[in-house]
């Protein structure tokens, strides 16, 4: 269970300068899917993800967390990379395992961030700006978390390198059916990973539900991901278009289908 | 710690001239040192906190950074009671020995320390960085054959202004460490500072890198401290609340003067 029962965040509270950044939220998320939070800058987001494992205490309401391990990688992770090898720094969480035990387990979540054992010993200050942030990733990851909370995941990375992030975060969430909370503000991103989505504005909840209808709604104020605004083109051009096609090849298939339709 | 960030409120505190502020935390700072009695302090102490109250910053603010020091102050001032023997001995406990030239002293320290630290954070909380910078460019205007006073300024304004930012990144760092379950808690200090060491690596590589760009941004919008044709220094107006601040300062002074030359 993870339920927010009318959670309120104030920074600065009490003071003349206090910002309310979450206001009333009270939510029941679901498990084991990949849920998106969206919303523009100042919208609460971060905060949102600080309140999972209790780096902040809500000003007011409840969180209730059934599950211990919770894991949360902040925005430009590779700034926390502190230690001289790859291997010292993923191992870092795990240092009082015995040397065996905790080498099997590096290795297991360099694979699952798309990383081999030669990484093992360079200097992880060395690596490309990608390489970093999956190394980072993965000193998470070695603490098997059973809620996985990623803060723009992919901010400041060249395409290739979100891509394998993003295919990496899903492969992981399949195979060890985690919760995982994807903070992000490309829109693309949202639509192609997650199967749910949280939208804030002004530390309020305004949506919560499947992705596709999100982007739906009349007072959605974010970028469009591209293919939902290739669909409303059409849409305008009278080609209808299901609402819930948001993936490209999902459009590309059905455009394909009424056109062979059309000729028949 | 709130130190180097702006409270902005309007208050008589904020209104008064920068400049005005700066010359009080100067005189103030020398004369501190040849007081000598603790009740003067308590004085001087009951003074500020008036100031606090005008200022409209919250008391708080000053007692969560006071107590942060405060364990530091604290340690110094214990070690100080074991060495020095000077006067009469008041309290005999074993091999300790605490005389009342030592207790006087250190309390006197305590003083001094806390009464300068909440003065400083009063102007830090009342003024702006940019006006303190441009400050200390007026003041020290006429030594400038002999001082980089522009360069001065700037360097007092980019420590002070990074000050908030290194702190804010301090803690995200750690938040992010502590999501790693790096025990800051531990009871053990050498581990305690063992698990610092994961904070403090990533804040001095981010603050030289944050240096860097700063530099390179400086150069790519042609900085430069000596070119003065192109500086125009705002003329500074004496309002009526200078008046006043003027008198009250002069007040002080006298008094601290004369406690002084009493004692």
């Amino acid at each position: 269970m993870i339920k927010f029962d009318g959670v309120s965040y104030i920074y600065n509270h009490g003071l003349a300068c206090e910002k309310i950044a979450l206001d009333n939220i009270n939510i029941e998320i679901d498990e084991n899917k990949i849920i998106g939070l969206i919303g523009k800058s100042g919208s609460g987001k971060s905060t949102f993800v600080q309140l999972f494992n209790k780096l902040l205490k809500p000003t007011s309401g409840k969180i209730f967390i059934d599950k211990k391990r919770i894991g949360l990688v902040f925005q430009y992770a590779e700034n926390q990379i502190f230690e001289i090898t790859v291997e010292e720094e993923i191992g870092f969480g795990i240092k009082k395992y015995a040397p065996e035990k905790k080498i099997k387990r590096i290795l297991e979540v360099l694979d699952l961030v798309g990383l081999d054992k030669s990484y093992l010993k360079k200097n992880p200050f060395e690596l490309s700006g990608g390489e970093k942030r999956k190394v980072a990733i993965a000193g998470i990851l070695i603490l098997e978390p059973e809620i996985l909370i990623l803060d723009e995941p992919t901010v400041g990375l060249d395409l290739k390198s979100q891509k394998e992030i993003l295919e990496n975060i899903k492969n992981l969430k399949q195979k060890f059916n985690m919760t995982v909370i994807i903070v992000s503000h490309d829109m693309n991103v949202i639509s192609e990973f997650c199967d749910k989505v949280i939208f804030l504005r002004d530390g309020k909840i305004i949506f919560y539900g499947d992705t596709y209808k999100v982007f739906d709604l009349n007072d959605f104020d974010l970028e469009l991901p591209w293919t939902k605004k290739l669909a409303k083109k059409l849409v305008k051009k009278n080609f209808f278009v299901p609402e819930n096609i948001i993936l490209f090849n999902d459009l590309v298939k059905y455009v394909v289908k009424k056109i062979k339709e059309k000729k028949n | 710690m709130n130190v180097g960030k702006f409270y902005n409120v309007e208050s008589v505190i904020h209104d008064i001239s920068v400049e005005l502020k700066f010359l009080f935390l100067v005189l103030f700072s020398i004369e501190i040192f040849f007081i000598n009695k603790f009740w003067v302090y308590i004085v001087i102490l009951f003074l500020i906190l008036i100031l606090i109250k005008l200022s409209r910053v919250p008391f708080k603010l000053f007692f969560r950074n006071v107590k942060i020091v405060l364990p530091m102050i604290l340690l110094t001032s214990g070690l100080n009671i074991f060495f020095i023997s000077q006067g009469n001995v008041i309290l005999k406990f074993f091999f300790i020995r605490v005389t009342d030239y030592a207790l006087n002293l250190i309390l006197t320290m305590m003083c001094r320390i806390i009464t300068l630290l909440f003065f400083s954070l009063l102007i830090m909380f009342t003024t702006s960085v940019n006006k303190l910078s441009r400050a200390v460019i007026y003041i020290f205007m006429p030594l400038k054959n002999f001082l980089p006073v522009n360069e001065i300024a700037m360097i007092l304004n980019i420590a002070l202004r990074f000050i908030p930012v290194l702190s804010d990144e301090f803690d995200l760092i750690l938040k992010a460490q502590k999501s790693r379950q790096i025990d800051f808690d531990d009871k053990n200090i050498f581990s305690k500072v063992k698990n610092y060491v994961s904070v403090l690596i990533p804040v001095f590589i981010l603050s030289f890198r944050r240096a860097d760009d700063l530099a390179l941004a400086m150069e790519s919008r042609c900085y430069n401290p000596d070119n003065n044709k192109k500086k125009v220094l705002k003329k500074i107006k004496f309002e009526r609340v200078d008046f006043y601040a003027l008198i009250f300062i002069s007040v002080v002074h006298v008094l601290i003067f004369f406690l002084i030359i009493s004692g």
